[in-house]
């Protein structure tokens, strides 16, 4: 995937956490990655993409970041059962979201939720696997995008 | 005083949207799949329905096809982050009357479905 296509990602996170709250997100520089254990946090969402593309869409981020985002939903219910929802649903909503510009033949999967990161998720094969860190009320995530044409 | 049904599989968005609308529906029903959403219409018969697309189990396309079969004159508002053009005009051509895209403020939740209601009404 070429840096245009990886801006049509950042362009969805800006507007994800726009709908949230008038804090906005502070977007860092992305980077090229070769291991994904290294990025991990407490939970991550996987979209599995398939159709014209291949590969995964991760989305990962702390336990208090994802406490944020469910108060910004106007809950307080933190268990790990909702924390995982949350994790799910914003994975699903970015890459979702990301059809706009990429067409209806990026498909991708529901959710697949980890918790940690005991468990390893290899990236895609030959794919360029870009993270893009970002900071949202004080609170770090990041989105991995490494997915190739198919 | 209407009844909804809320289907979508996660559960934050689920109570996002039943809290937004505790005072306008007087009754408020929740599905977290397709199969489950298409069950409670046989028996509930809702006014509106909120449908999110991207579930397990029977996706939110199949689940519009099955709900308008069961009843023609279902009111169906999607709500969903799969919002290319494709796949909202297939949900308007299946027979769903609005499309929201996720992410979404109370605001534009309340909008979308005002004027459903209005439609209705008119």
């Amino acid at each position: 995937m070429v840096e245009d296509e990886i801006e049509v990602f950042i362009q969805c996170l800006e507007n994800y956490f726009s709908k949230r709250s008038n804090e906005k997100i502070v977007v860092e520089t992305p980077y090229l990655t070769d291991n994904i254990t290294r990025i991990l946090s407490d939970f991550t969402g996987v979209i599995t993409i398939s159709g014209a593309y291949r590969g995964c869409v991760y989305f990962t981020a702390q336990t208090t970041f994802l406490e944020n985002i469910i108060a910004a939903h106007g809950q307080r219910n933190f268990s790990i059962e909702i924390l995982k929802d949350a994790i799910g649903e914003i994975a699903n909503t970015l890459t979702g979201n990301s059809r706009k510009k990429l067409g209806n033949n990026f498909v991708i999967s529901v959710p697949n939720v980890i918790q940690g990161n005991a468990r390893i998720i290899e990236l895609t094969d030959g794919a360029h696997s870009f993270v893009v860190p970002l900071k949202w009320l004080g609170q770090s995530a990041a989105m991995v995008v490494s997915v190739i044409d198919a | 005083m209407k009844t909804i049904l809320i289907v979508d599989d996660s559960e934050i968005i689920r109570t996002q949207i039943r809290h937004c609308f505790k005072k306008i529906f007087s009754g408020i029903h929740v599905a977290k799949n397709g199969q489950d959403a298409v069950n409670k219409v046989r028996a509930i018969k809702p006014d509106i329905i909120t449908m999110d697309l991207t579930m397990p189990e029977m996706d939110g396309i199949r689940c519009i096809q099955e709900m308008m079969e069961i009843d023609p004159k279902s009111k169906i508002l999607v709500i969903s982050a799969l919002s290319d053009n494709a796949t909202c005009i297939r949900a308007l051509k299946l027979g769903a009357q609005g499309f929201l895209d996720k992410p979404f403020t109370e605001e534009e939740l309340k909008n979308a479905i005002d004027i459903m209601i209005e439609g209705d009404t008119a």
